[in-house]
């Protein structure tokens, strides 16, 4: 299996290149996808999706700029599985099939599951943009230049936003932190964040 | 609690579900296999290109027979437009050979050429020896200068 800075290489991609990218994005990539679907299986099957569609198009790649590449093709999937998703909740008579995310894991503390939910509230509260740009800058492991390539910004406009999402995530979540410490006040155990 | 330690809670790194690289390794199998099954059918590219020329032959034909019933409809127009002379019905053949009456139906053709650029009209006399056409033109146009 082929290893090292893969994108510095000339030519097509191989198998080999392909393997070795999926190897140090794979967890990466989950954690961006995850963040917009909130579902284990989906963002699985997302980033499984984006190799797949990486190797379709392994001759028309250019290794310098494949890691931007490879999250626009994964954000796209992401928020058409999202949209649709949406679509059949506004048109199914069901309620939708409940995702993974909707049921507390066994082995998850309450706090642990409070604490996620909170984020995810708070997250999907943000604009769009500065969802993208705060999810790819926090979990992605980029740069700000690659991040921008990505998403077709400029590096200050993703330092901007960044800061601006930042700002409101905290403010979200502070005011769970209030309301967790009025629980410790009656003698709970605190979430703080 | 630092920002970093703030950061860290928020955005933790999920592990994805196991087996991601195997199930990979299949997907892409299955993508390669039904890639070479469809192999033989025409591309996108060649089917485009054949719409193409499908295309460009049915709007040539189009072009050709509008033409022609183009042609057709001037030809009509070079058939001699017959003016009716009531007052000459019963003109004597031997004024009409000399040319001091016209024929009954003496046509005014005017060339499909010159249709735009000229019109007749039967002008009728109180005198019945001489037919009057008033044929009007156009004024020339001017020859179009050569650079």
């Amino acid at each position: 299996m082929a290893t090292g800075p893969i994108h510095t290489r000339p030519g097509a991609l191989t198998r080999g290149d392909l393997e070795a990218l999926y190897a140090r994005l794979e967890k990466p990539m989950y954690n961006v996808v995850y963040r917009w679907l909130w579902d284990t299986e989906e963002a699985r099957d997302v980033v499984q999706e984006t190799f797949c569609r990486l190797w379709r198009a392994r001759d028309r790649v250019n290794m310098a700029t494949i890691e931007p590449f490879v999250y626009k093709i994964a954000l796209n999937l992401a928020s058409n599985r999202r949209r649709t998703r949406s679509l059949w909740r506004l048109v199914s008579w069901d309620r939708a099939p409940s995702t993974a995310s909707d049921r507390i894991a066994a082995d998850d503390s309450l706090e642990l599951s409070e604490r996620r939910a909170a984020v995810r509230r708070a997250l999907d509260k943000l604009p769009g943009r500065q969802k993208r740009v705060i999810v790819l800058c926090e979990l992605s492991g980029m740069t700000y230049d690659q991040v921008a390539a990505t998403l077709g910004i400029p590096p200050g406009t993703v330092a901007s936003r960044r800061h601006a999402a930042l700002k409101k995530l905290r403010r979200s979540l502070a005011s769970l932190a209030l309301e967790n410490s009025r629980h410790d006040d009656r003698g709970l155990e605190s979430t703080s964040l | 609690m630092t920002t970093e330690g703030w950061k860290a809670r928020v955005f933790e790194q999920l592990e994805p579900p196991p087996g991601g690289l195997a199930d990979l390794r299949e997907r892409i199998a299955r993508q390669d296999e039904l890639g070479e099954r469809r192999s033989w059918r025409p591309t996108r590219r060649l089917l485009a290109g054949i719409g193409a020329v499908v295309t460009a032959a049915a709007i040539a034909l189009l072009i050709v027979a509008t033409s022609r019933a183009q042609l057709g409809s001037s030809t009509q127009a070079e058939i001699p437009f017959q003016l009716q002379l009531g007052a000459m019905a019963d003109s004597h053949p031997a004024l009409v050979s000399q040319g001091l009456v016209p024929d009954q139906a003496q046509p005014v053709v005017i060339p499909s050429s010159k249709r735009k650029a000229m019109a007749a009209l039967q002008v009728v006399l109180d005198r019945q020896d001489v037919v009057f056409y008033w044929v009007s033109s156009a004024p020339p146009q001017p020859e179009p200068r050569r650079p």
